[in-house]
């Protein structure tokens, strides 16, 4: 029987799911790069809608900016902007993967702790300087 | 006759390897605009937390920090967009989902950024009208 091509779609590689890995460095990080790019998606809209406010006049703004200074409101802004330093300098070195640097297994876990001490550091210091300006 | 197919052939066939590659470089293009100007709007915004409204207004209304809010907001849904969108291809199996979640993000990102061009716009006629 001659073999016929088929033009029927086949599956589409997927990708592996998150509960096949063990936790490691380098795969939490990646992770964390996907949930934390979700989190400033979900927080951009939270920027049109502060610019919507600066739009809308003085009262818009004083009502968006009650919202934005409440104890909920400073939690989620300061989880955004850890999400914010996290999601760049884990962009930034994978920036550098894709010129072909820091491959190696060890430049691989420097590169990632570095990601992990920039983020929270660079979060306290912004809570800091936040708190001695007001 | 026989016919072998690689996976990229497949996908060509299929028509998105090309969509896929103009993607890919847009994100990191996006990527590269986006550490500046997150960078800037962050500084600036920590700069503003004690500012009032009409400081705020004078700042968002300046020619350039308009054109830099608007780069910066049209990079964000534009970056934002694609990466929910490999996210999306990962792990939802349903291509028809995937269709329909992938259609609501790109909706939602288009109408997100011609909001704030509009705001934008706004907010530079009401700083210097």
């Amino acid at each position: 029987m001659p073999h016929i091509p088929t033009l029927t779609p086949q599956p589409r590689p997927i990708a592996p799911h998150l509960q096949v890995y063990r936790p490691q460095l380098t795969s939490v990080l990646s992770i964390l790069h996907r949930l934390t790019g979700m989190a400033l998606s979900l927080g951009s809209i939270l920027l049109v809608i502060w610019l919507g406010s600066i739009a809308g006049g003085p009262h818009a703004y004083q009502t968006a900016s009650t919202w934005f200074t409440s104890p909920l409101g400073i939690t989620f802004l300061f989880g955004w902007v850890f999400c914010f330093y996290f999601h760049l300098a884990n962009g930034i070195r994978h920036l550098f993967w894709d010129l072909g640097w820091g491959y190696e297994l060890k430049d691989v876990y420097r590169s990632g702790w570095m990601v992990v001490g920039f983020s929270f550091s660079l979060t306290f210091l912004t809570f800091l300087w936040v708190l001695s300006i007001s | 006759m026989t016919h072998f197919y690689t996976s990229v052939m497949r996908d060509k066939r299929t028509g998105v390897a090309h969509k896929t590659v103009a993607q890919w470089k847009g994100q990191r293009i996006s990527a590269v605009a986006l550490i500046l100007l997150g960078i800037w709007f962050l500084i600036e915004i920590l700069r503003h937390t004690q500012a009032d409204y009409l400081l705020v207004l004078a700042w968002a209304s300046q020619p350039w920090v308009s054109i830099a809010l608007a780069l910066f907001i049209s990079m964000v849904f534009y970056h934002s967009a694609v990466g929910l969108q490999i996210i999306i291809e990962d792990y939802i199996p349903s291509l028809s989902r995937q269709r329909i979640f992938i259609f609501m993000v790109k909706t939602v990102s288009l109408g997100m950024v011609l909001s704030s061009w509009f705001f934008i716009i706004r907010i530079m006629m009401m700083g210097n009208g």
